[in-house]
């Protein structure tokens, strides 16, 4: 079965909402004016976007392995797409271990091994169902995200002190642009990765609409999660190891209404369970793709295998984490996510490939 | 904990190995018979309690020290 239009474009926002775990890296640049960075990365999503959209034009119903072919010739176009597979591998990793240390926090006494093991195995069983059935959760998990980041908005109404934006526009330039960097580069152009479904799509040149939707939604909710947590927790945001978790925790109504915490709990692990399979799913296509191989089905335990594998060995403390989140992280994807994008798309218009597909 | 690894691996392969075995797929057999090689001494390794390297600590590196292009907090 083919993907729609609408559902891609509602997993690609579900694939944004869970940078809701990403915040404290913007925080920890912008503070009070973390909100401008979201704002600027979102319009600096729409030109990478566009680009995709461009690729996606060019090259209808091409996935980026056979892309890479047909702009770079066989062997440099391997290389970058194995360049590729590696980096979607590596967001994997990445987001297992996002995932384990968000579940670990929770529940500290359980073992990161046991938390990775048992998300990576239902992802692994997600993939094993193909991408549609990976797609036809995205509405759902959106639509219920949402409600409930709404609802905790409209319970911590009391809690919310707006001076607590200013002073607004403080900050040396650098920090905007290292802040709307982490942004653009982490998880919102993080949708690149819908190159991977293409082939899947009911219409073969719909990517751009997919990555906009998805870009639009989740900005909008990512924008929210930023400003409601600043106006709430104002400096203390620092401090906290997960933010936006700790400001649900704040909700009390009325001494009844308490620990809903563990609602936004279940929401963020079903996103990640949605990212994670995303990503699951491009890195065993992207794989099966290069090699040239019918069936993808035998890459999947082994794959979930050497995730768990390097991601239990990824970091090993906080501060490196958040080291690598800050300091080195954006460059890292803009290299996959901007750079080689706008070199496929530059190569594929000197050498006339565009009106050549046309 | 390095006593559990065999049994995951075998029961994995068990699943994995043998369509590929009966459809004569050898090209695909090679390539999962390395990925398990590989997978399996990595995960013995680490139950053995020894450290396995980080793809993404090199990957700082290169970035920080060797290209020196990173931000600074």
């Amino acid at each position: 079965m083919k993907i729609s239009v609408k559902q891609a474009g509602y997993t690609a926002a579900a694939f944004i909402f869970t940078s809701a775990l990403l915040t404290k890296g913007v925080y920890m640049y912008l503070r009070q004016d973390s909100w401008v960075a979201v704002i600027l990365s979102f319009l600096v999503s729409l030109i990478f976007v566009y680009i995709y959209a461009t690729l996606n034009k060019w090259f209808p119903s091409k996935s980026l392995i056979e892309i890479n072919e047909a702009v770079f010739g066989k062997i440099i176009g391997k290389i970058i797409s194995a360049g590729y597979l590696f980096y979607f591998f590596t967001l994997i990793i990445l987001n297992a271990r996002d995932i384990s240390g968000f579940v670990g926090y929770i529940l500290p006494t359980t073992p990161y091994v046991v938390i990775m093991v048992a998300f990576i195995y239902t992802c692994s069983w997600a993939v094993r169902k193909g991408a549609w059935n990976i797609a036809s959760y995205g509405p759902l998990i959106v639509f219920v995200s949402l409600f409930v980041i709404m609802l905790n908005g409209l319970f911590l109404i009391n809690d919310i002190e707006l001076n607590r934006l200013a002073p607004a526009f403080t900050f040396p330039p650098i920090k905007y642009i290292a802040g709307t960097h982490l942004l653009t580069a982490l998880p919102l152009c993080e949708i690149f990765v819908f190159f991977m479904f293409v082939p899947y799509l009911q219409k073969a040149d719909g990517l751009g609409k997919v990555l906009f939707r998805g870009l639009t939604v989740g900005a909008a909710a990512l924008l929210f999660i930023v400003i409601r947590d600043i106006v709430i927790l104002g400096d203390t945001l620092l401090i906290l190891s997960q933010p936006t978790y700790s400001v649900i925790r704040l909700i009390d109504v009325g001494d009844i209404l308490t620990r809903v915490e563990i609602l936004y709990a279940g929401i963020l692990i079903s996103l990640m369970f949605i990212k994670i399979s995303v990503l699951y799913y491009a890195t065993i296509t992207a794989a099966a793709r290069l090699v040239k191989t019918s069936s993808h089905d035998y890459l999947i335990r082994i794959t979930g295998a050497l995730a768990v594998i390097f991601g239990l060995s990824v970091f090993s403390a906080e501060y490196e984490h958040m080291d690598w989140t800050n300091r080195a992280a954006p460059i890292y994807s803009s290299f996959f996510i901007m750079l080689l994008p706008l070199l496929t798309l530059g190569t594929a218009a000197i050498r006339g490939l565009n009106r050549k597909n046309k | 904990m390095a006593f559990v690894i065999f049994p995951v691996f075998a029961l994995m392969a068990l699943f994995d190995f043998p369509k590929l075995i009966n459809d004569k797929r050898s090209r695909e057999i090679k390539l999962l018979s390395a990925l398990y090689i590989i997978a399996f001494a990595l995960a013995f390794m680490q139950a053995l309690g020894m450290e396995i390297p980080s793809l993404i600590k090199w990957i700082r590196d290169v970035i920080l020290d060797v290209l020196k292009i990173g931000y600074s907090l």
